[in-house]
């Protein structure tokens, strides 16, 4: 553990540790002449003999730096600086390299975003994973139509028929999804405004599990039209103008 | 600067000089210090060649590589002095540590010597010495 703790020092203090290595090499071959020097050699033939003892100061500096440091974040950081003064030379090829790793990251996170929206993500009710969408194979096949989420609806009084013979369900419910046919005016008070609307029926929030942070939900068939208001909505106007509709 | 690329020709040095095995240079290292006391690279290498009646095949800067290892162990200390004739060199010494080291190898090579040597006693059936 502690010969760990001193490679990391000893990598941090690279510049530090090569210049006293460098002296101390030096300082090894002043030596080494010296003695030979003293032998009766020639300064020159002192010299070319102690280089020979010594062998590649090259490799005796790798070796140390080996012994001592971390050699293979060094030869990682090597090849890292050696990638970026490759893409640096060559700009070109980088900006194209960037754009294409750019749209490919682009494009994935933008499916990823949907699919884990449609797909992966659970719905935001209770009991997401008992919930189940009915539709009609047969129907669908007999219409030369592909199987499709939403392509195909139901008739009410089909509905109300699943409601009354369901035995393999807790509730069933439904919606109207066809586009605008909820929408009102709201009129009366400044500008108009539209108001996106979606017929549904009377137990869609007790089956789905929502319950209205004010108020309640649709009381049993009062003969009236009775409205849920989006939090949204209800935000943007004093409590006493909850929108009061009128037919389209 | 140094610059010594290539010149370890093994020109000067006779074909039958020893490679020395992993490990042996730091226990030699150790034992140096131990016996002669503060020494810088230079004198230490030396040193390993004459002990060694100039047997041993060392490239003298191979060295350090082994006194940073062992000095990162704790097992030697460096200082930074001067020579008998006056010049700066880096000196080594053992440390307690170091000699605690240098005893549990030294068991470790004897012990391996004498296996050796009764490997090598070993003498084939029908022969005898």
């Amino acid at each position: 553990m502690s010969d760990i703790l001193q490679r990391v020092k000893s990598f941090l203090r690279k510049r530090e540790l090569d210049g006293d290595l460098d002296q101390e090499l030096a300082s090894h071959l002043d030596l080494a002449i010296e003695e030979n020097v003293r032998n009766g050699l020639s300064r020159a033939e002192a010299r070319r003999l102690a280089l020979i003892q010594f062998g590649s100061a090259d490799a005796a500096r790798e070796l140390h730096r080996e012994a001592r440091g971390l050699p293979r974040l060094d030869s990682i950081l090597q090849d890292i600086r050696y990638a970026v003064r490759t893409l640096r030379r060559d700009a070109g090829f980088t900006m194209v390299a960037l754009l294409i790793l750019a749209l490919g990251i682009g494009a994935n996170t933008a499916v990823f975003s949907v699919v884990n929206t449609v797909l992966l993500r659970p719905l935001p009710f209770r009991d997401a994973d008992r919930l189940v969408w009915i539709d009609d194979t047969a129907a669908f096949a007999h219409a030369g139509l592909k199987e499709s989420l939403s392509s195909l609806t139901f008739p009410v009084d089909v509905f109300e028929a699943m409601r009354k013979i369901n035995r393999s369900f807790e509730d069933i419910t439904a919606y109207n999804a066809f586009f605008g046919q909820g929408d009102y005016k709201l009129l009366g008070r400044g500008e108009p405004e539209r108001l996106a609307g979606l017929p549904v029926a009377e137990n869609f929030f007790s089956v789905l599990g929502v319950q209205p942070i004010l108020g309640r939900l649709f009381l049993k068939d009062n003969g009236r039209p009775q409205f849920v208001v989006r939090h949204r909505v209800n935000c943007e106007r004093p409590k006493r103008q909850v929108p009061r509709a009128s037919e389209p | 600067m140094l610059n010594l690329c290539g010149i370890n020709t093994g020109a000067n040095m006779p074909d039958q000089k020893l490679d020395l095995l992993q490990g042996t240079l730091d226990v030699m290292v150790l034992q140096t210090l131990h016996a002669i006391g503060p020494l810088h690279g230079y004198g230490i290498a030396r040193r390993i060649e004459q002990t060694s009646g100039n047997q041993v095949l060392l490239n003298q800067g191979t060295i350090y590589a082994s006194l940073v290892r062992l000095q990162q162990r704790g097992w030697i200390a460096a200082e930074w002095g001067v020579s008998d004739n006056n010049r700066k060199a880096k000196f080594y010494s053992i440390t307690r540590q170091g000699r605690k080291q240098l005893v549990s190898d030294t068991a470790h090579w004897q012990r391996l010597a004498d296996v050796m040597s009764r490997v090598f006693a070993i003498v084939p059936d029908g022969e005898s010495r």
